[in-house]
């Protein structure tokens, strides 16, 4: 793949409101109601197929997004949320609708995991840098 | 290596070649043999095995785990810039170079943890501090350094060579020898010279930052999430595919290892 495609670009689809509606509801279900996603993929498929959205980038986002939160799940900091906010855009979830997931606050405090970043690059280091990315220039990254 | 760590590496070479010259690595046979698996000999301007493979210094490898750096420094001419591999410049940088004698990426606290006091740094037997250390100086963090002075470089390295000589009590954690080795006695050895550090970043988080990504603790999380490895790859990618976009090695990279591909 060329990197001037679309992988280097941000997110060029243009998604009408409606579907960005369905998008959350969609999303909103799934995390409620887990068992439900297999069906909710199936239609959301359907209405992507109606409105001339390319599904399989579409739910390639939302899986690393599901990912991600199942990975936040288990470990609440602030860089996965982070990362969850900035997967949700690729997932046509504005920062309004974002909030209303309701995805609960990361508990490490910022101070705490870069006191203790400086020698991580040793292979056993299990503490993390983690401040308003996690990764030095990570701004710069979009995160 | 996974993939984000194996881009960052990547796009740290070739940024630095774009925008700031000649890069080389210096690897030992091991090193070597993973970077020719993975199709990556001629992305560095030059590779050095033998001065790693020839090196016969009485260190303890799993201690002093970045001993190879400063072993890789002492050889290397100055000035240059030592450079870690999950570091990328974005820039030309050159102008801050010039005008500086030691650049670093940035200070580091006294975090006691970190950088112990030193009456709990372990010791090789009859070794004792020279009195003129400065134990306030901040530590440097070394992912970045730039040397311009051969005497310096010297003698900063011939501190750390004798607190790392047959130091063999092992600690109880892996982190405070080496960091007082290398980034701590950085500091330390300026202030004695009195040659001021100049950082390339006044924090390590500072969002004027416009020069450097550095994954630093980042890495253990990529290694524990292959859905973080993928966005960081794509946000990667995003971030330098303007500067990198006719560059062949990477065109070739990326068409071999997009992850959905």
């Amino acid at each position: 793949m060329n990197i001037t495609s679309d992988f280097g670009k941000a997110n060029t689809q243009i998604v009408p409101n409606r579907m960005q509606h369905y998008i959350f509801a969609f999303v909103q279900d799934s995390i409620n109601h887990p068992d439900n996603l297999d069906v909710n993929k199936k239609w959301l498929k359907g209405y992507c197929e109606v409105e001339n959205i390319n599904y399989s980038e579409l739910e390639f986002n939302l899986n690393l997004f599901f990912e991600l939160l199942s990975d936040y799940s288990k470990s609440k900091t602030h860089i996965l949320y982070s990362f969850i906010k900035l997967q949700a855009q690729y997932c046509f979830i504005d920062e309004e609708r974002f909030h209303l997931l309701r995805i609960a606050p990361y508990l490490y405090e910022f101070a705490y995991e870069i006191q203790h970043a400086s020698a991580s690059s040793q292979e056993n280091i299990i503490l993390t840098s983690s401040g308003s990315s996690g990764i030095v220039g990570g701004h710069l990254l979009g995160l | 290596m996974n993939n984000a760590e194996m881009l960052t590496l990547i796009v740290s070479v070739l940024m630095w070649q774009k925008h700031n010259g000649t890069i080389k690595l210096y690897t030992d046979k091991i090193g070597y043999a993973f970077i020719k698996e993975y199709d990556l000999v001629n992305l560095w301007d030059g590779i050095d095995t033998e001065t790693l493979e020839n090196n016969d210094y009485p260190i303890d490898s799993e201690v002093f785990w970045a001993a190879g750096k400063l072993i890789a420094l002492e050889a290397h001419a100055t000035p240059c810039v030592m450079l870690d591999t999950d570091l990328i410049v974005l820039r030309p940088i050159s102008h801050l170079l010039n005008s500086n004698s030691i650049v670093a990426l940035h200070a580091e606290s006294l975090h006691p943890d970190t950088y112990l006091n030193p009456s709990f740094l372990k010791l090789q037997v009859g070794f004792k501090f020279p009195a003129y250390y400065n134990w306030e100086a901040l530590p440097s963090n070394t992912a970045f350094l730039y040397i311009d002075d051969d005497s310096f470089k010297t003698f900063y390295l011939n501190e750390s060579k004798r607190f790392m000589f047959h130091n063999e009590e092992k600690p109880e954690e892996l982190v405070s020898q080496m960091v007082f080795a290398e980034q701590r006695l950085l500091s330390i050895c300026a202030s004695y010279k009195e040659i001021p550090i100049t950082h390339l970043l006044t924090d390590p988080f500072t969002l004027s930052n416009d020069t450097v990504i550095h994954l630093w603790g980042f890495k253990n999380l990529l290694r524990q999430s292959k859905s973080v490895q993928t966005i960081y790859c794509r946000q990667l990618i995003k971030t330098v595919s303007n500067d990198l976009a006719t560059n062949s090695f990477f065109q070739h990279y990326l068409e071999k290892q997009l992850p959905w591909e």
